[in-house]
């Protein structure tokens, strides 16, 4: 039987910056959501350059248990709370995403372009 | 017949619950910057907070440069915010170098490779191992910048392995007049042996220099073991293997241990690893017995030892570090003397656990190889670190003000990016080379546009 308590393994403690969840629908679903997070980058290249430093290694993580970038059903009940709260808890930290996100230069501005981005239905 | 993680917790919990006993538990400094936003900065904890006049980040080091004369003081860098100790937090300008990233160059013949100050770990990590190389240890977490890492001597475990800074084998700096200033063990060896360990005090790293090792893979061996037998050996299973560490889990008796040795063995990751949840385990498992210690240790060694061992097989940076989320935390850690490190962490230990301080996360216990650097707390010896950790929303204090005196009584020094209470006097008396940094730092800073309140409180200046 397999073993046990990797538990505090855990205790990597390993921090990483992330958020919550674990997207939803069937296994075939799960695995093109994440293919495709691997893949995806802001049109923008200013705005692609701070993801790829800043978001990209939690975001298009599935292990972080971070929303993925496109898996727009995930991030739905997060975008829902509004733009305040989205900022507050992006500057101030929320669960496993620490303050500022990795980014301490960015302006708010900034964290809601890039929170626009990544909870986007990607387009076809 | 054995439980799997999952069973032993909740087996745990529900014996307590059984019981019936449940408990409660910015102005435009920088040509790139596209505008100007006051922001509050905050560490990753959340527990260190500041309002600097701007939060800048230079798209290259010639823009830094102009700078570095006409920003507001005091100038403080900041890496990724993973320090628990006040080195950020400044009224002036925090500098952020996450712009400046990425692999310089490699250097077959030297096998040493240039990233740029802000290249996060684990990029430092992916960008060697494209070619073929890897860095000689890491810690237990990577989203660090390479220069912030290594100017608060950030570590990982192995009796035969030095923290990062060791393998450093020259940097760059900006210094506060505005100029670059290369140093190594050849040129300017001074101000290489200070910019080692600099708590980003001398000006702003631009690039680091490091050794290599051939890209290898690891074999990630863990698994329970009572306290007593594993801290009675420690010295000799740190010899045994390439990196070794344990960690405690209070008022249990039982200890965690972890190893990691190098294999040829394809690429094996445990699919049943969760580790967020089984942090929110090991929370809940102390939320229903904190208040019988003697249960929660019954329980605790009863159904941990029927669990056997796991173990990963991974390139070696995937191993070391966790990709998965991670609760946050607040941190004290203080490095002993090996000599001392055994009576020390019992002693933790046993204090910990008589004055019933309530926490979940386990207490850590890794081997650092000594190094020469004038401010890295392995200097003048081989030593062991000892960290506590406290949930983020818990006060990290009470638990750290009974525990940080048998710290320093053991001649611990503390780490440079976690929380303690010493002061320049304190630090002055810890290293030998105390004066020679102070020395260094006067020339480079003469005007003192590094020196944050809390930098003249570590320096005595």
């Amino acid at each position: 039987m397999r073993s046990v308590l990797l538990v505090f393994s855990v205790i990597s403690l390993g921090l990483t910056a992330c958020g919550n969840g674990d997207g939803g629908g069937s296994a075939e679903d799960r695995a093109l959501i994440i293919e495709r997070a691997a893949t995806l980058r802001p049109d923008d290249f200013a705005l692609a350059q701070t993801y790829d430093r800043s978001c990209r290694f939690c975001h298009a993580t599935p292990e972080s248990g971070a929303p993925l970038t496109g898996d727009a059903a995930d991030w739905a009940p997060r975008i829902s709370q509004g733009n305040q709260v989205l900022i507050e808890h992006t500057i101030r930290g929320f669960n496993g995403m620490p303050p500022l996100g990795m980014c301490p230069d960015c302006s708010p501005d900034e964290f809601l372009a890039l929170i626009a981005f990544m909870s986007a239905e990607p387009s076809e | 017949m054995k439980l799997n993680r999952r069973q032993v917790l909740t087996l745990g919990a529900i014996s307590a619950a059984a019981a019936g006993f449940t408990g409660t538990s910015r102005a435009i400094i920088g040509k790139a910057k596209a505008q100007t936003h006051a922001i509050e900065w905050r560490n990753w904890s959340g527990y260190l907070s500041a309002t600097p006049t701007d939060i800048y980040a230079p798209a290259d080091v010639d823009e830094l440069l102009a700078s570095m004369t006409t920003m507001p003081p005091p100038l403080r860098p900041v890496g990724a915010g993973h320090s628990f100790s006040n080195l950020v937090p400044t009224p002036g300008v925090i500098i952020s170098m996450d712009r400046i990233s990425g692999l310089v160059g490699y250097d077959p013949l030297t096998e040493r490779a240039r990233f740029r100050a802000g290249t996060r770990l684990y990029q430092v990590a992916q960008e060697l191992e494209a070619l073929g190389r890897a860095l000689p240890n890491m810690p237990d977490i990577n989203k660090q910048t390479f220069a912030g890492a290594v100017s608060t001597a950030t570590h990982g475990t192995g009796a035969e392995l030095t923290a990062l800074h060791g393998f450093v084998t020259g940097l760059t700096i900006a210094t506060p007049g505005g100029e670059l200033l290369a140093c190594s063990e050849t040129e300017n060896p001074e101000v290489f042996r200070a910019a080692q360990v600099s708590l980003g005090a001398l000006g702003i790293v631009t690039e680091i220099e490091t050794e290599t090792l051939p890209l290898h893979r690891l074999r990630k061996t863990q698994w329970f073991e009572p306290f007593e037998d594993v801290i009675a050996n420690a010295p000799d299973r740190a010899r045994d293997h390439r990196h070794w560490e344990f960690y405690y889990l209070p008022y249990t008796g039982m200890a965690l241990v972890i190893t990691n040795d190098e294999t040829e063995d394809p690429v094996w990751r445990d699919p049943e690893r969760n580790d967020n949840q089984d942090m929110a385990d090991l929370r809940m498992l102390e939320s229903l017995t904190w208040w019988a210690p003697p249960v929660r240790r019954f329980l605790s060694r009863r159904l941990m030892s029927d669990a056997g061992a796991s173990s990963e097989v991974d390139t070696y940076w995937k191993v070391l570090s966790s990709e998965q989320r991670a609760v946050r935390f607040n941190e004290m850690e203080y490095h002993v003397p090996v000599d001392a490190a055994q009576r020390c962490f019992r002693e933790v230990v046993e204090t910990v656990e008589r004055e019933g301080v309530r926490v979940f996360f386990p207490f850590e216990f890794r081997y650092i190889k000594s190094d020469d650097a004038w401010l890295s707390p392995f200097e003048g010896g081989d030593r062991c670190s000892i960290a506590i950790h406290r949930y983020f929303e818990e006060d990290p204090l009470p638990l750290q003000e009974i525990v940080e005196p048998i710290f320093l009584r053991h001649d611990g020094r503390p780490h440079w990016g976690k929380m303690n209470s010493r002061t320049a006097q304190d630090f002055a008396a810890m290293y030998p080379n105390w004066q020679d940094f102070l020395n260094v730092r006067g020339a480079l800073d003469p005007d003192g546009r590094m020196l944050t309140p809390y930098m003249r409180e570590v320096f005595g200046i």
